[in-house]
């Protein structure tokens, strides 16, 4: 009982932030199409921007918020990169990794190759129905609830959000109703680095912060949005199932932390084989030929 | 339907259905038909034509339902196989590869047919007799649109077939096109047993020896080109369209 | 089915300018005396077949893998396994390792092919990662993060060894092209145009697809097995993605979807990579730059701009130009 309480906890936990770091992959790939390998470094490097500014200005919330900023402008210039290249996917992918590789080898040569510990912005443990959780991991999950709501909120209300919806639908009748359709793409690309980041300044402090997360952090994504589709509703399911998957790997076997993602990324594969759309893709026509 | 009867006919289908979630595309069709005989199908849009010719060459499964060719149970099995087995079909919008030149995507249709230095005579002689040779060596993509049905064409008469199923060959070409198409057709006729999807029915009326008429996945009226223009109840669910 | 042509015919078209080329080549070890040197040209015939196997597959099927270093890899840890616990001679451990990269192989194809685009990329993203996995979760067994070391060289000098990679290089080239000229080879093509084309004329695309990445992971394989006994240790890097992502470099920078374009790619990247020795602090930020800098302004290959530029002056670089 004790375990599976334990399991629930930390999965709703650490599910709700990766919802949200799903959430911007979600909008890059369902609306703008593209297959963007930097989401992973946003996550990360808004990890290395606190510890950097945290070491200039001495004041954590402040460090915090420049982060996120920071991330995001870099976001923008990724995009302005990936703007150049997006007429094929696979120029994306070799832009995308290029810039990945670059910025991580900038981070291994001014921090070196050991983790670094973020600092918590909340210390110490609280308990949750006899379960004991870091105080930060909670603070990450509210703040990831909050903004996962408030996006929600914005996507579905206002102007961008709807033109972000038009688009992913039809992208020739979103251009005939005057939708400026890589103003939206920019757009989704600067959306998934900020709420990376948010994710990153709060959740990082609890992992072990090294520049080749960023991999781990963008299959997670792409899985998550494989299994959950593009609607946020399934997505956010997606998510917490990642996370339970993750965690009872862990308890489950000794060598769990190990083979956690690849038993996640397994599971995707055989999905993957008998739904080659995902599971919550469009049903391929009969003109995909289907072997 | 006797088990010696199906043998004699080309096609035969028993119950077809495709059910698309909640919708009923195809609703139970039986059809039967005549080796080197000639069919033509018309109907409404959405009513089923393609879907049926899908379910057919075996890019759709059928929820419900057999297919015999030749008197064998072809439900179920690979699109590729049931081109091998010697039907060929063509697509609404021709189906070539466009990074191939067009002798290469005729080559590819004999591939399976014929082997060494026989491919390429053949090659030639499909593309004459659809009439494309003068762009024999040109990509593909570079070749007119009205010409890319006609390579199409070349490409399933290369897989030697018994049955051919033309969806919309017609549509998009001029009528001159049409005639040349309708007199390449006629050609083929007893030769090989061909069933044509077309809504041109000035161009398709003539060719054909029977007409079905489809309607909402079921076969709404059979029979001869004249009495299927003149029906009153086909004429209707043509809504506003002349017949 | 056989697409056979006639290899006798095929060898009289050759044309002078790669017969002397490939006598330069044999004249190499006598000429250098280096070991050190030498072994960089053994790495570089590595990379070319590495590259080769992956042009198949990603540069005429059009399947664009992001994970061809795990074929490499586990053809590489497996002889390193098989000869460092077992103390197995390369010649025993090489029928293995192919046929465990054989293996990879199918397991990999099965999903792949059903699958296309970005679907396709994590899926081929993703198998590295799980054997990697699998890897450090028996770190005794697989050496974690330093690998395998003190493996036994190839052959009893690295002359010996110069002379097998080229062979078995060329030998590759050889068969690839064959197949690229055949009718296989038009499949292939017609496959990455559309489709539903090579269905309608009856051919058996996914029969094609595994067979393709059979063969593209066997040789893929050959470059592991011959990497592990060069290099003498093997490491996870050897299936990693960084690996898998030179040999898409190689490619572009050649021009995908050309043998020998990925010849011109690997002597351009191994170049680079030893030039850029000398600031190696640097070295790989500027190889990520450089690629950055590829895809952004050399897409189709630095191969198709040089050819164009030397063009005006009536010359063409070996390759395409030579019919070959």
């Amino acid at each position: 009982m004790d375990m599976i309480l334990k399991l629930l906890i930390y999965t709703l936990i650490t599910g709700t932030v990766y919802c949200i770091i799903a959430l911007g992959f979600s909008l890059v790939f369902g609306v703008a199409e593209i297959l963007n390998l930097t989401h992973g470094l946003y996550y990360v490097l808004a990890g290395y921007l606190v510890y950097t500014f945290f070491v200039l200005v001495n004041n954590l919330y402040i460090a915090i918020v420049l982060a996120i900023v920071g991330t995001t402008v870099f976001g923008a210039l990724t995009y302005l990169i990936i703007y150049r290249v997006m007429d094929s996917g696979f120029k994306v992918l070799l832009a995308t990794f290029a810039i990945c590789g670059a910025v991580s080898e900038i981070l291994f040569m001014t921090y070196g190759v050991s983790p670094i510990g973020l600092p918590n912005i909340i210390d110490g443990r609280i308990t949750i129905f006899g379960v004991p959780v870091i105080k930060q991991a909670v603070l990450a999950a509210v703040v990831s609830l909050f903004v996962l709501s408030v996006f929600i909120y914005l996507l579905n209300k206002t102007d961008i959000g709807r033109a972000m919806k038009a688009v992913s639908q039809n992208t020739e009748i979103a251009k005939l109703s005057g939708i400026n359709i890589n103003r939206i793409k920019g757009m989704t690309v600067i959306i998934a680095a900020l709420l990376a980041s948010i994710a990153g300044v709060f959740y990082l402090p609890l992992q072990s912060m090294r520049p080749e997360l960023w991999m781990k952090i963008t299959v997670l994504s792409f899985v998550i949005v494989v299994l959950g589709g593009m609607g946020t509703v399934k997505g956010v399911l997606a998510s917490y199932i990642i996370a339970f998957t993750e965690y009872a790997t862990t308890l489950a076997f000794a060598e769990g932390s190990y083979v956690k993602e690849g038993i996640y990324l397994l599971i995707m594969i055989v999905i993957l084989m008998f739904r080659p759309q995902g599971l919550f893709g469009k049903s391929l026509g009969p003109l995909e030929v289907q072997i | 339907m006797k088990e010696n009867e199906i043998k004699k006919k080309t096609l035969t289908t028993k119950g077809l259905t495709k059910h698309f979630g909640g919708l009923v595309a195809i609703d139970g069709i039986n059809i039967e038909t005549e080796e080197g005989s000639i069919t033509g199908i018309i109907g409404p849009n959405g009513s089923g034509k393609t879907t049926f010719f899908n379910l057919i060459t075996g890019y759709l499964k059928p929820t419900n339902g057999n297919v015999f060719f030749k008197g064998r149970d072809i439900t179920g099995i690979k699109p590729h196989d049931i081109v091998n087995m010697g039907m060929a079909r063509t697509f609404q919008v021709p189906q070539c590869c466009k990074a191939l030149t067009v002798r290469e995507n005729i080559r590819l249709g004999c591939l399976r047919r014929y082997s060494g230095e026989e491919i390429e005579e053949k090659s030639r002689h499909f593309a004459k007799i659809v009439g494309i040779d003068q762009f024999y060596d040109v990509m593909t993509e570079n070749v007119p649109i009205g010409y890319l049905r006609k390579i199409e064409i070349a490409m399933a008469l290369a897989t030697n077939p018994k049955l051919i199923l033309l969806d919309e060959p017609f549509s998009g070409l001029t009528d001159l096109e049409c005639e040349e198409l309708s007199a390449l057709i006629r050609e083929l006729y007893l030769k090989v047993t061909l069933i044509v999807i077309d809504h041109k029915l000035k161009h398709l009326m003539p060719i054909v020896e029977r007409v079905l008429v489809f309607n909402q996945g079921k076969i709404f009226f059979e029979g001869l080109p004249d009495e299927t223009s003149k029906n009153p109840d086909v004429q209707k669910i043509y809504i506003g369209g002349e017949v | 089915m056989s697409y056979k042509i006639n290899p006798l015919r095929y060898l009289t078209k050759i044309p002078k300018i790669w017969i002397f080329l490939l006598l330069v080549q044999i004249a190499i070890p006598v000429a250098i005396n280096n070991p050190y040197y030498i072994k960089i040209f053994v790495m570089f015939y590595i990379y070319i077949i590495f590259a080769m196997s992956w042009d198949l597959l990603g540069g005429y099927l059009g399947i664009v893998s992001f994970g061809h270093a795990l074929f490499f890899g586990v053809a590489a840890y497996t002889t390193a396994l098989l000869n460092v616990r077992l103390n197995w001679p390369p010649i025993i451990n090489f029928p293995l390792s192919i046929l465990c990269a054989l293996v990879m192989s199918l397991i990999v194809a099965k999903p792949s092919i059903r699958l296309k685009g970005h679907y396709l990329t994590l899926v081929t993203l993703a198998f590295p990662i799980i054997v990697t996995n699998v890897f450090f979760a028996f770190p005794g067994f697989f050496g974690a993060d330093l690998g395998i070391p003190g493996i036994s060289r190839l052959s009893y000098s690295r002359v010996v060894d110069f002379y097998i990679a080229f062979i078995a290089t060329w030998v590759i080239y050889f068969i690839l092209k064959r197949i690229i000229s055949s009718d296989i080879g038009l499949i292939l093509r017609a496959i990455q145009s559309n489709e539903v084309a090579p269905v309608s004329c009856g051919i058996d695309i996914a029969k094609v697809k595994l067979q393709m990445f059979l063969v593209s992971g066997m040789f893929a394989g050959v470059a592991g097995f011959l990497y592990a006994h060069v290099i003498k240790i093997v490491g996870p890097e050897s299936l990693g993605m960084g690996l898998s992502v030179e040999a898409v470099v190689i490619c572009v920078i050649g021009g995908i979807g050309t043998l020998s374009g990925a010849v011109f790619g690997a002597v351009v990247v191994t170049f680079i990579n030893e030039f850029l020795r000398i600031i190696e602090e640097y070295r790989f930020l500027i190889y990520y730059l450089l690629i950055l800098l590829i895809v952004l302004f050399f897409p189709k290959g630095l191969k198709f701009y040089i050819d164009k530029l030397l063009s005006f002056t009536g010359k063409r670089l070996r390759g395409k130009g030579f019919g070959l």
